[in-house]
Parts: C-alpha cells; structure tokens; sequence
C-alpha cells in the first residue's frame, strides 16, 4: 500500500560546501540518499515529495561538518498481508514464480498456484503480468520480501 | 493439494527422559490444537545425580510443536514410550511448510524463524534447495518428491531428458591471455582490409606489416570466439591478503576486471539445439555466476537451450565437488551429466565423461585451480596439456611459482577461522592468481612463437629419424595429427574438435536406450516407479542409472584381461582401481594366465607373465597401457607376437601418440588413459573409434616424425640446463632398469611412473607459464618425497629435508598430497612409463628428458625450501 509519510533524514555535510550552493546541494543529497531505499519500518521510499524543512544545519564540535536534519514528505510503500498487488514476472521455476512489485519481489509458491502455468487461455512466463495476493511478507531492516498466492478469483494474469 | 491434507507425525522431542509414563492424554481425536497447547502429561523417574540420593517421580508435560487437528493417537494412556523413534500422534495440519523462501512459508506466509521452547523448528522442515538460485525457495523431502515426480511426468510427456552439461573444457574453452584479444583484433584488421581494398592493396597491405603476406595463422579458429569482461568482484578475488603482490598488476586487474575470451568447441550450437530437442538441458559449473551467465550469454544468446538453469559454483555449495543431488535430490534415473571431469562427480553412474576440450593449448580449465589436480590419469587436463613446447626457459616457471607463492605462505591464519574458510579462501585467491599470471604471462604468444621457432627448425630437420620413436609423445595432438598442414606459419590453435559429435551420438543412444526401455515397460510398472521413487527400484530398467553403466559395459565385453607388474603385488588385486575399472567397462580380469585370457596388460616388457604368454602363441596379447589401448585389441590381437613387441620397442608411448592423433583429444601421453575410457564410454561408438585406431596406428609413424624436432629441441634445452641432479637420474635410471625383474618393481614402478608423470606435467606447466602454478609446483614435490622414502639410498636426503616438514609449507603439501590420492587410479596407468623403448636413440631422449625434469623440480624445490626457511626465520 502507498503512503505519504513525513520522516526525517540526517545530513551531514562537509565544510567544503558551505557557500552559496548549500541548498541545493542539500536537496540533491536528500533525494539521491533517501529515494529508492526500503526501510523495515515504513517500506520502500518511492519518491520525496516535498521537503518540508531542510534543518539549521549545527556545526558539531571537533570535525567541523554540520548536521542537517532534513524533515520531508515521501510517498512509501509498504506491502501488507491480505494486499492485492500487481506485478512482472521475471523468473519461473519449478518450485514457483518470482514477480517483481515494483521494488518488492515476491514468491508465488506453485502450490499457491492453479494447476499450470499453461491453460488455454492463459500462460505464465517472464514478464507476464500478474495480480498476486500477498499472504505473507517478511520485514528486514533493510529489505521487505512476500509471499504471495494467485490461487482466488480474480488473481492470476491479468490482460 | 495432498500434500497439504496429509498427516504428519509427531515424535516426542529428543530431550525426553525415556522411558516415560503416558499419564493423561490432553487432546482427543479430532480436536484441534495450537502450538503449545498441551498434547500429554507423562511420569519419569528421575535418577539421582550422586549415589544415595532418592528416586523420585516426576511429571512433565509435552506441548504440541505445530498447529492442526489431532487425527490418531498411536498410544494409549498408562504406556511406557521407549524410545524417540515411534511417532506419538498424527495431526493434520492445514500447512505443512512443505515450500520455504526467506524463513517465509512460501504455501501460507506464516513465519518460519520464530523458535520456542518446544524446539520444533519449521525452518528444518524444508531444508533441501533444489533450484539453481543460491537463496531460493527450500522444500521438504515430501515436495522434493512431488516436483521431481512432476518433472518426470513433463519430461515422460515430451519425451525427453534431463542432461546436465559442464561448460568449461566440455563445450567451451576459455582464457584470459591477452595474445587471444591480440590475435583477434590482428584478424579483424586483416578482414576489413580484405573487404575494403582490391586484392593487390591488400596483399601489399599486409606484406607493409612486415609479417608474412598472411593474416594471423590463428584466426580462421578465433573467429566465433567470444569475449566478456568480469569485475573482479564476480570473480570472487578476496581483498589483497598481503601487501607482497605488484601493485600495478592488482590495479589492473581491479579497475578493469579480467577480458574473458571464449571459444565455443566446434559444433557447438548445432550440439546443443539437437540435443535440446531430447534433453531438457541445465548449467553446473566450477565458474562463478557471472561468468556462467556471460558464458551462456554466449553460446546461447536466446536462453532457449539453458534458460535459467544455470548452476555456478556460487550456488553450488561446494568448490570441489558437483552434486547431482542438488538440483535433482530424490531422482536421478533421468538425469545425464556431461562433462570432462568424473572426479568431482564421484564417477557418477550418470555421468558421460568427455574428452577435455583443449582449444587455447596449455590453458586448461580456468575455472578449476581450487579442484583437486587431476593427475596423469585423468588426462586431459590443461595443466598437462601436451605442448610440443618443451622448451621453455626454466625463469617462467619460477615466475609462476613466485606468482603463486602469496597464497601458500599466508597459509598461517587466525586459528579462529574455521579451516573450510581458509581452504576456500585459499582456493578462490590462488585461482585469481592464476588468471593473474596467466593475463601477465601470455602462455599463448609463448606457445605461439615456440610453435614458429620449431617449425623453421623442422624444414631443417632430417626425416631420416622418422622411424625411431621419440620421447617426444607429449607433442600435442594439435600438432601432431596435421602433418600436412605445416606452412611456413604455423597455427597453434586448431578448429579440428569433434568430440560433440561423439558425444551427441552417445546422449542419442541412451535416450534411444531409455525410452525404448520405457516404452517396453510393463503397463502398471509406471506406477510402482513413481511409488518408489524414494528408494530406486532396481527392478525399473528406464534408468540412466543402469543404461550408461550398461553402454559402459558393452565396451570391454567378452575380453578377458590379464595385468601384468600393473598391480602391486601386495594389493589386492580385486580391490585395484585398473582391476575395477577394466570390470566396469565390461572385462573379466585373471590373476594368472590361463586359457580365457585374450589380453594381457602390462607395464613394460619381459614380465614372466608375458614370456609365458609368448611362448604359447595362439594367445593374443597386448603389450601396452591398459585399457585405452584395449581399445585397439581387435587390431593387435590378430597380429601375433614378435609385431606387437616390435611395435613396443620402436615407441615407447604408443598409445600416447594413439591418442592424440584422436581429434581434440588434447590429452597427451599423461591422459591417455581417462582418454580411453571417455572414449570407452560410449561403445555405441567403440568399433568405429576402433576403426580409427587403425588408421591412427598408420598415422602414427607420421606423428612420430613430427615429433622428432622436439627431441633436438630437448637435447639443446638439455645441454644448456646440464648441471642436473645426477642422483636423481641415477634414481631414473635404477627404475627403468628394474623394469624387467617383473612385478616385484611393479609397485616402486608405478610410483616412478606417476612422478615422471608428475615432472611432465610439471615442466609443461612450468613452460606453458600455464594457470596451475599455485598448486603444480608442489606436487611433483610431494610425489618426489614420498619416492624417496622408497629408496634407502636417499634416505640421507630425505633426513634433511625433515625438518622443513614441519613448517606450514610442508602442511600445504600433504594437503596436496592428500588430494592427488583422489585419483591413484590414473598415477597406476599413465603411459609415460611403460614400454621402456630399446631402440638406443630415443632411450637415450627419455633419460635426457627425465635429467632436465629432475633439474627443474630440484630448482623448484629448492626454492620453496628457501622460502620456506626464510618463513620461519621471520616467525622465529
């Protein structure tokens, strides 16, 4: 599911470029830290929306950097037990599928399947796409992975 | 969906103080239970700890390790329960986390990793990883069972099989020598002159390049060699582990990564989209993922014939040995492996072993410095790829030992990390090592420019000495069986492998074999096979299992052979490798003489077997290298004797030079033997192969006077080197003389054979500058030691070597004395020693060549005992 989230980032940043370019380099530094990272606690930080306050930047004592903690606005995703989610193939076993969700990869297990990848009117391979039901997800630190199932009504490869 | 409704049986944990006392039982059938909700109350008594203390009775309660509905209990309350073995209760449970993916049950989502005190753990449940990824899904036995019967079904259903296919040196042959890239863009050049300009420009165009009015003798089979540039990272080169390597070279290599080149073996696609049609095919490699998967990217850019079946040594989870069980862990009655190596696959029964391809010479399998040396035996391996350059200065292989002294001298790590870490640690640096050195050291150009030198000197040659043999047999195939074709500029690579073909002839016979089996089946035999998949039953003839073995059998079938001083006489002769081997591919073997016997094996002339063999003459025998010349029995059976003794003396390694002539064997006299039985292997094709034998025994005469040039080549080499060992060649010489006291010097013989061998293989990797020098250096070593331990006349010399023994070098050549004792089989058959030629010139070009051998592994040891005492002087 997708949020907008307020959170916080640190920024340290060196003396060198304190000067007149210091906001941009700021944002530029927010955005290529934060933007695409996955934390356990809120998921994948899609994009930074907006920045809400870019921090009075301290000057720490004893190396001089200054600490900038930077409050914006990023649009998460976080994927939950019980979510219908759409997703891309892209490797097929014959233990299951992996289908990439975006950023999230996610195994459909081939008993979660129906029978066969194959029927008549339908086939599964790479880069097929698929709707998944996530029935578990398992929550790193730094990484999120789900399990999923096609195996209801309305799941399995969508047009 | 069975498996999900099925029961599971529960066992009491292995903690219980047995025997206990079924007191109450706290869940009835059918009632549904969480985990920890209490299943029984049970009684025990407790013994005391210190004499006289009381026995009392205590009670304990067992909590149910999974959730689900009680469907039978299998003891009644007020039962004594013995033991751990019997299963207490059935319950059904709606999931049996049967599929597991990231400590994720892949069939429910439910977490796997949660641990409680009832010490059941889920995550164990599924412990076998049966797909090609390294982190991938993990199954319980009972689903490995259903996906490999569901495989089965599919493959039944499109008629095919699986076949598992090696890359390096089975269908490809890669490198990382420069020269290749050089040669390529030389051949390019060449082309687009060729197209741009008229054929006079061009002609003058290339004569402006001072070279001949050639292009590069090596591109017509450089052409459809591909190229691939890997990271260092992929190639798993551990961060620096001293600060003694070159800098610059470090750099190199980490900023650019290594330049692959890759040459597909002759009939490559055509192989592969043929077979593809009778085999679902999968990857297992030495080589890590990357290059697995740029190799394939290669040789099958539309993933149509390997699509992700690709299994490297990254996920492969060992670095010395191939499993079948890991991509197929309950059944492997329809799985066919081919590759050029049968040590890492513990001579599987499935295995089709094929002849190494040997494209880049002296390069061999640059994926397989950490795998155990293959030694004379197996043949083929690049290590001792036969080169007719023997004549390289000693300095290169020194460089290569100092190369490839890092790794042995750091051996002494931190106790902490645990000795398999070290070990692969060990490997994976020697290995990167070696594509060092061999990017450094160009072995190619070497080779090249041997090769050119040689052939001017063969024009001046005389070809009078045609007819004596030489001790020249390591001349490589390559070179030897295209006699004709030695222009002014000669190729060193050569576009002549057809060992695909005879290899796909043999995958077509056993999937012939298998389904014809199949399809004769009895109607309900379907059935018990998938019933019994578990335990392969014997009594299902559709079984690779039992087919190749079969086909393997056909080979040698009604010959009857006799060794003679090939078996030590203290060994049991049945419980002999060559005894096993030759029983295995279908012969029957005597201990003594008699009338059965068709063949007779033997390591040199003049054993008593052999006189009394000779003396009745309606025996046809054989007096040469085991088993891959009994490949050519039919043809020497019907000559009589006195020829094919004549045949003995006039070339001491016949079979060598049999061999080779063989095209893209590659093998040299070391491999003849792994040669002939890959050969063997496919007796589908034995007869015509026998076939060619005749021809080749024509050819060989031919080869023979090729070879010669090297013999001056060697006598040069000899005379500038000639400050020998002499001991040790007297040590030669005492062997050879031996010889003909019959088998009570067989087994001192064998010995000698293996390091003579050894010191071939030695030099050639050594001159060759070749991928090999972490380990090859110390072998030859290690083997000169244990031999000396044979003769009381060395014993002086080994006292002073004792001490050195104890250091962390001497460690490091157990280790690599314990690995060449994998395969003993091949040190009892190498070639090199048997049929001591009586023709004096080349006896003469043997002793002289053993000289220089000793002379270089002297040098060599010699300077790792430096090394080594320098060590520990610094360690003090």
């Amino acid at each position: 599911m997708f949020f907008i989230k307020e959170l916080t980032h640190t920024i340290m940043l060196h003396p060198s470029y304190f000067g007149p370019r210091m906001q941009q380099y700021l944002e530029s530094k927010l955005y290529s830290d934060v933007e695409g990272t996955c934390s356990g606690q809120f998921g994948f930080i899609i994009a930074v929306v907006s920045i809400s306050d870019i921090g009075k930047g301290m000057v720490l004592s004893g190396n001089g950097q200054a600490e900038f903690v930077t409050r914006y606005r990023a649009i998460v995703f976080k994927p939950f037990k019980g979510e219908v989610v759409d997703g891309v193939v892209h490797n097929v076993t014959r233990m299951g599928i992996f289908a990439e969700v975006g950023p999230l990869n996610c195994f459909v297990s081939q008993q979660s399947n129906p029978p066969s990848y194959t029927s008549q009117d339908q086939v599964i391979e790479n880069n097929t796409k698929i709707r998944i039901k996530i029935i578990g997800t398992r929550v790193d630190a730094t990484e999120i992975f789900a399990i999923g199932t096609i195996k209801e009504d309305h799941l399995g490869v969508i047009e | 969906m069975s498996s999900l409704s099925s029961s599971s049986q529960l066992f009491l944990p292995p903690g219980t103080p047995f025997p206990i006392n079924v007191v109450k039982i706290q869940a009835k059938t059918s009632d549904s239970v969480q985990r920890g909700s209490p299943l029984l109350t049970y009684s025990f008594t407790s013994r005391p700890s210190e004499p006289g203390g009381r026995t009392q009775v205590l009670f304990g309660i067992w909590d149910c390790p999974v959730d689900g509905t009680i469907e039978r209990w299998c003891v009644k309350e007020r039962d004594v329960i013995t033991s751990e073995d019997k299963a207490v209760v059935y319950v059904s449970e709606p999931c049996k986390h049967g599929v597991q993916m990231g400590g994720l049950c892949a069939l429910c989502g439910k977490d796997m990793t949660q641990s409680d005190y009832t010490g059941f753990s889920n995550e164990a449940r599924a412990s076998i990883q049966m797909t090609h990824s390294a982190n991938g899904p993990k199954v319980s036995l009972e689903e490995a069972q259903r996906i490999e019967r569901e495989t089965a079904m599919h493959l039944f259903s499109t008629r095919k099989l699986s076949l598992i296919v090696d890359l390096d040196q089975t269908i490809v042959h890669a490198t990382v020598d420069p020269t290749v890239g050089d040669w390529i863009a030389e051949g390019e050049a060449w082309e687009a002159r060729q197209g741009a300009s008229s054929e006079a420009e061009s002609d003058s165009d290339q004569s402006s390049q001072g070279e001949d009015d050639q292009v590069n003798p090596n591109w017509e089979a450089l052409k459809d060699v591909k190229k691939f540039r890997l990271s260092p990272e992929s190639f798993g080169l551990p961060p620096s582990p001293d600060g003694r390597r070159a800098k610059g070279k470090e750099k190199a290599v980490e900023t650019q990564g290594c330049l692959y080149y890759v040459k597909p073996r002759p009939g490559c696609h055509d192989f592969l989209s043929s077979v593809a049609t009778k085999y679902e095919m999968h990857v297992y490699t030495m080589g890590t993922r990357a290059y697995a998967e740029e190799v394939c990217k290669a040789i099958d850019p539309d993933a149509k014939f390997f699509g992700g079946r690709i299994l490297s040594r990254d996920e492969s989870g060992s670095l010395t040995q191939k499993s079948l069980q890991r991509l197929f862990p309950v059944d492997t009655s329809m799985v066919v492996i081919i590759d050029d190596r049968a040590d890492v696959w513990e001579w599987s029964p499935n295995l089709v072993k094929v002849i190494p391809y040997d494209f880049f010479v002296g390069i061999g399998d640059i994926n397989s410095t950490f795998l155990p040396k293959l030694d004379a035996s197996t043949s083929g391996m690049p290590q001792m790829s036969p080169t007719p350059l023997g004549r390289q200065p000693p300095a290169v292989s020194g460089s290569t030992l100092s190369t490839s002294a890092p790794g042995p001298s750091s051996r002494p790590q931190p106790k902490n990390m645990s000795r398999k870490e070290i070990l692969q640690k060990e490997m994976i640096a020697r290995n990167s090592l070696a594509l060092e050195a061999q990017v450094e050291e160009r072995p190619l150009a070497k080779l090249q420019e041997e090769l050119q030198e040689a052939a001017n000197g063969q024009l001046a040659s005389d070809t009078s000495m045609s007819d004596t043999a030489s001790g020249q047999s390591e001349n490589s195939s390559k070179t030897s069986d295209a006699p004709g074709e030695k222009h002014h500029r000669k190729a060193l690579l050569k576009n002549d492998d057809t060992e695909l073909q005879r290899v796909k002839r043999l995958l077509d016979a056993i999937h012939e074999q298998f389904f014809e089996a199949y399809d004769n089946r009895a109607p309900d035999k379907e059935r018990t096979k998938f019933v019994n998949k578990a335990q392969p039953s014997s009594s299902v003839l559709y079984d690779i299992r039992i087919i190749i073995p079969g086909l393997r059998f056909q080979t040698f079938d009604g010959l009857h052979i006799l060794f003679s001083s090939v078996i030590p006489l203290d060994a049991r002769p049945e419980s002999t490798d060559i005894w096993n081997l030759a029983e295995a591919f279908g012969a029957t073997c005597y201990t003594e003489l008699t009338r059965e016997v068709t063949h007779l094996v033997a390591a040199k002339r003049g054993t008593a077997k052999i006189d009394q063999a000779r003396k009745r003459d309606e025996s046809p025998y054989l007096m040469d290298e085991p088993l891959s010349s009994s490949a050519t029995a039919p043809d020497t059976a019907s000559s009589p004797a006195p020829p094919d003794a004549q045949q003995i003396s006039s070339d001491p390694e016949p079979d060598a030079d049999d061999w080779d002539v063989e095209p893209g064997s590659g093998n040299g006299g070391s491999g003849a033997a792994a040669t002939g039985m890959a050969a063997a292997q496919g007796s589908g094709t034995m007869y015509e192969e026998e076939l060619d034998d005749l021809k080749r025994i024509s050819e060989q005469s031919q080869s023979l006077e090729l070879s010669l040039s090297w013999e001056d080549a060697d006598e040069e080499l000899r005379e500038f080197l000639a400050s020998g060992d002499e001991e040790d060649e007297d040590e030669d010489e005492e062997g050879d003389g031996n010889g003909d006291d019959g088998d009570g010097a067989s087994s001192k013989d064998m010995g000698h054979t293996s390091e003579s061998a050894r010191k071939n293989d030695q030099r050639l990797g050594g001159e060759t500058g070749s991928v090999d020098g972490g380990s090859a250096p110390s072998s030859p070593r290690t083997r000169r030691k244990r031999l000396r331990s044979l003769t009381p006349s060395e014993a002086g010399l080994n006292a002073s070597d004792d001490d050195l023994l104890r250091s962390p070098l001497s460690k490091r050549k157990k280790l690599a004395k314990d690995r060449q004792n994998a395969s003993k089989l091949k040190e009892s058959i190498s070639p090199e020693e048997f049929a001591p030629p009586t023709v004096p010139s080349p006896r003469e070009e043997d002793e002289e060549e053993d000289e220089e051998d000793d002379e270089s592994i002297f040098g060599d040891g010699f300077e790792d005992d430096f090394l080594a005492r320098e060590l520990e002087e610094e360690m003090g």
